[in-house]
């Protein structure tokens, strides 16, 4: 039973990566970036989840993503065109394909009469295809004749289009060598019986050096006569190659007693025969040109020129779902980069899976590591220990190393922001059909790197402005002809590094905010007095005020009372800012910055009462001690300080926290300037500066609560807890009649 | 209790009634918590206080590297708060996912009791002490009280 659910856990992980793979696959051709690689890598996507999606019994699926592969195969055949019209269905389809497959997962129903119209779609453009070329007996047709009998279960062989081929990976190998072997490998049905696979002996053989494998079929039977475990392959490879024959012979290891095998050693003679290689485009062409009966015979020795297809292919023979490595090679040989030899030749696994469980644990037991070394070695210099002497140098290694540890282990946890960025085309195809709108989709830089907690909580904020962009920011189609711009509009998502935190943009190339309309609603919902002088930078600030929302009807898309105040919080709750810069006629730009982990923090360690409190760096423009002359009494316990020419509120942080009922004089202490997230300026006064260091931030909340004005707690170097600082909120209580609009007209007059 | 049941569920009954409780000290008066709930026992060190917590919460320790809120059960309970000192002890508990420490004077005992032995809550007790005490029992003469730690941290919404 375990088991079984751990297949299944599997299969919809790896679903997911394919599902990822396809729309990547799908949006290259859209934009006409595609070559035959890339439809190939399409269609092993959707023929692996329904490999997958067959051994689960999960029919809908099955049968969907058999429609689908059978349009895949017209257009990986060239028979259909990969028009803008064709790609958007097929786009339509992935899109249901995935919510079959989250269906599937999570036991509930999918829209059934959506992917039952895309399925008529999908077999209208086969008809589509077949209707332009007469009918040939190719594996595409076998297999797309009977998809009109609802779902179809093949067992395995029907899929495996037997083309003869061989498969030189020279040109990616780059090296080949001084001895020649002549291979005859063929496996028996008890290789495969022990989850032995000819595909990855091959791709060992590969990796030795220049390998042509021709595949001899002669000896498959008629489908009614095949025994489906039975084993029917030869490989006859050609292998020219640096290592030895031990070497050689060592790749068959496993499998030599389970396989009939012979490696002889050439003669150093001809090697020209495979010159003229025709493509395998032309012997698929041949295949299909040839009469039904015939077809297998006449192609069974032919050669083929090796496209990443296909090894593919020789690794569906033998296991018909074994697609992640063939198709990596594909990928990565689409790109142009030499590294796919290694890949497809090594074979090897390079990145694990892990249960995110024992990341965090070996991030908490590091975090300890960090603190116990501290403390170690402050007891040493405290017990007297020389600094000057073996231990303390000792201790100094030790503390690096350490360091280097933490540091490696939190890059465990970073992830490119891809993962966000992938579900975006997706939402944006959505957003656009309802809000009639066309739009297209930038995205840059989508390998930055940031911790997997932010990544976590980044998707909401982007997909809400992300809507908001396109419901609010671009124009309908007919005003955009009108303003001169392209039919179709620009949401450009951009992320980057930038000093130590990951900003990320959405722009895109609409109105820009309609300033005197926001402005009036601001007014008529009461949020600023009708007399306020406002400048462009405030009105456009004004669109993150609670309860405001521009949108004129309620659509399904905005006016759900989640707006951008909502926004502005998830981004602040998570140590972010956000702010806009819009131009009219020309778009906005919405940037969000967000530190780059969750789990560490730059602080400035003060003290305060008898305590320690961390005061989170990003906050903070500058420290001063205030003079007597510079500290105002402003009425009751109010007291502003004098900065140069500007009086900011100064905030006792003991009185604040209840660590005294007394009033701090000001001062004895220091006053820590700090800028709120809404840009509002305010004096913390704490008592002295003990320093400034990165600190792991635990939480609070996880075995107690919130606690009003402290954003969470940490551990320092001699074992205690010290608390953080939650500067907005400490700022705010100290005056509950302070608002984003006073504060936005205080920052105004400076 | 004479009727006869099968034999099955007579052990389940067995197992149920009969519980381990870790009794400790609070000034003069012995109370007790089950053993299942307990996690570990701890040494006092020295916390760190929480701003607007109540008075009951000493604040916080660290517990290797996770935060653990420290109640004084004594004001918990509304007797006068507890003063610490080295000799004081930290009883760590769990419920449902969250870790809390209990500070109380000292460990005494650990008791193996069955439920036949507890006795409900007497209508004297304060209120606030019927919140917290489940039942009391009499042991060699003693008289020890059963904390359901279920409330005693103060409850705060879930954060939005």
């Amino acid at each position: 039973m375990d088991a079984m659910a751990e297949i299944r856990q599997t299969f919809f992980e790896e679903c997911a990566e394919q599902l990822a793979e396809l729309e990547a696959g799908l949006l290259a051709i859209e934009n006409g970036e595609a070559d035959s690689d890339t439809v190939n890598a399409v269609f092993r996507a959707v023929h692996s989840i329904k490999g997958g999606a067959g051994a689960f019994c999960l029919d809908d699926l099955v049968h969907f993503a058999h429609v689908f592969e059978t349009t895949l195969d017209e257009m990986r055949s060239g028979r259909l065109d990969s028009s803008d019209h064709v790609v958007k269905i097929m786009l339509r389809s992935a899109d249901a394909l995935a919510d079959l497959v989250t269906a599937a997962r999570d036991g509930g129903t999918a829209d059934a009469e959506r992917s039952g119209a895309l399925i008529n779609e999908l077999k209208g453009l086969v008809a589509l295809a077949k209707g332009e070329e007469p009918p040939a007996p190719s594996a595409g047709t076998a297999k797309s004749a009977p998809a009109s009998d609802g779902p179809v279960y093949d067992d395995g062989m029907g899929d495996i289009d037997f083309t003869p081929v061989a498969v030189d990976l020279s040109d990616l190998m780059g090296m080949g060598g001084d001895n020649r072997f002549k291979i005859v490998f063929k496996p028996s049905s008890r290789m495969y019986a022990k989850a032995n696979e000819a595909n990855r002996v091959l791709r060992d053989v590969y990796a030795l050096g220049e390998a042509k494998v021709v595949c001899d079929m002669s000896e498959v039977p008629l489908l009614t006569a095949i025994d489906p475990e039975g084993a029917y392959l030869t490989f006859n490879i050609e292998l020219s190659t640096a290592e030895s024959e031990d070497k050689v012979r060592e790749v068959f290891e496993f499998v030599e007693f389970d396989s009939e095998l012979s490696v002889e050693v050439m003669e150093d003679d001809d090697d020209g025969d495979d010159s003229d290689d025709p493509d395998i485009a032309d012997i698929l062409a041949r295949i299909k040109a040839a009469p039904d009966d015939e077809g297998p015979e006449e192609v069974k020795e032919a050669e083929v020129e090796a496209k990443p297809a296909a090894p593919a292919k020789v690794a569906e023979a033998p296991a018909p779902a074994r697609p992640a490595a063939p198709s990596e090679a594909a990928k990565a040989d689409a790109g142009g980069d030499a590294k796919g030899g290694a890949a497809a030749g090594g074979g090897a696994a390079q990145t694990i899976r892990v249960d995110l469980e024992r990341v965090d644990r070996l991030i908490d037991l590091v975090g300890e590591l960090v603190i116990h070394q501290v403390m170690l070695s402050q007891r040493a210099y405290q017990a007297g220990l020389a600094r000057a002497s073996d231990v303390a140098v000792g201790f100094d290694e030790l503390e690096q190393l350490t360091r280097e540890i933490q540091d490696s282990v939190m890059a465990i946890r970073a992830q490119p922001v891809k993962s966000v960025f992938q579900r975006l085309p997706r939402l944006v195809r959505e957003v656009a059909d309802i809000s009639g709108k066309q739009v297209k989709l930038v995205t840059e830089g989508e390998w930055t790197e940031v911790d997997k907690t932010v990544i976590e909580r980044l998707a909401d904020p982007l997909t809400h402005m992300i809507r908001n962009a396109i419901d609010h920011g671009l124009e309908r189609p007919e005003e955009r002809l009108e303003a001169g711009k392209p039919e179709e509009g620009i949401v450009r998502v951009a992320a980057m590094h930038r000093s130590g935190r990951i900003v990320i943009e959405i722009s895109d190339d609409g109105a820009g905010i309609n300033r005197k309309r926001v402005k009036e609603i601001a007014i008529k919902k009461g949020l600023v007095p009708p007399e306020a002088n406002l400048s462009d930078e405030e009105i456009d600030n004004l669109i993150f005020l609670p309860g405001f929302s521009t949108a004129e009807k309620i659509s399904s898309l905005s006016g759900r009372g989640v707006g951008m105040d909502v926004v502005k919080r998830s981004i602040q709750a998570l140590g972010g800012r956000v702010s806009i810069v819009s131009r009219p006629g020309k778009g906005s730009t919405f940037t969000m910055s967000l530190p780059l982990t969750l789990a560490v923090l730059d602080g400035m360690i003060v003290s305060v009462g008898d305590q320690t409190v961390v005061v989170p760096l990003t906050a903070i423009i500058e420290t001063l001690q205030p003079k007597a002359s510079e500290v105002k009494s402003f009425g009751g316990d109010a007291r502003l300080v004098q900065v140069r020419d500007n009086f900011l509120p100064l905030v006792d942080v003991a009185r604040e926290l209840g660590y005294s009922y007394e009033l701090a004089s000001a001062t004895g202490g220091v006053a820590i300037l700090v800028e709120a997230e809404n840009g509002a300026r305010s004096a913390l006064l704490v008592d002295a500066i003990q320093g400034q260091r990165q600190v792991v931030i635990k939480s609070l909340e996880a075995n107690y609560g919130r606690v009003p004005g402290i954003a969470a707690a940490t551990i320092l170097g001699d074992g205690r807890v010290a608390l953080i600082l939650d500067v907005d909120a400490v700022v705010a209580t100290s005056r509950p009649e302070g608002n984003f609009f006073n504060s936005g007209m205080q920052h105004a007059a400076e | 209790m004479t009727t006869v049941s099968p034999p099955q569920n007579d052990n389940r009954n067995d197992a149920r009634s009969a519980r381990e409780l870790i009794a400790f000290c609070i000034g003069e008066q012995e109370f007790c918590v089950d053993i299942m709930s307990v996690r570990e026992i701890r040494g006092w060190t020295q916390a760190t206080p929480l701003p607007h917590a109540p008075s009951y919460v000493n604040g916080v320790i660290n517990l290797r590297g996770a935060v653990l809120p420290i109640v004084d059960l004594a004001a918990r309970l509304g007797f006068p708060r507890t003063v610490p000192t080295a000799r004081s002890v930290i009883i760590v508990v769990r419920v449902e996912q969250q870790l809390f420490g209990l500070l109380v004077d000292a460990v005494s005992d650990i008791l193996t009791i069955t439920d036949e032995l507890l006795q409900p809550t007497p209508d004297l007790a304060s209120d606030l002490a019927k919140t917290f005490v489940r039942g009391v029992m009499a042991i060699e003469g003693r008289m020890i009280s059963l904390i359901a730690t279920d409330n005693v941290l103060p409850q705060y919404q879930a954060v939005a």
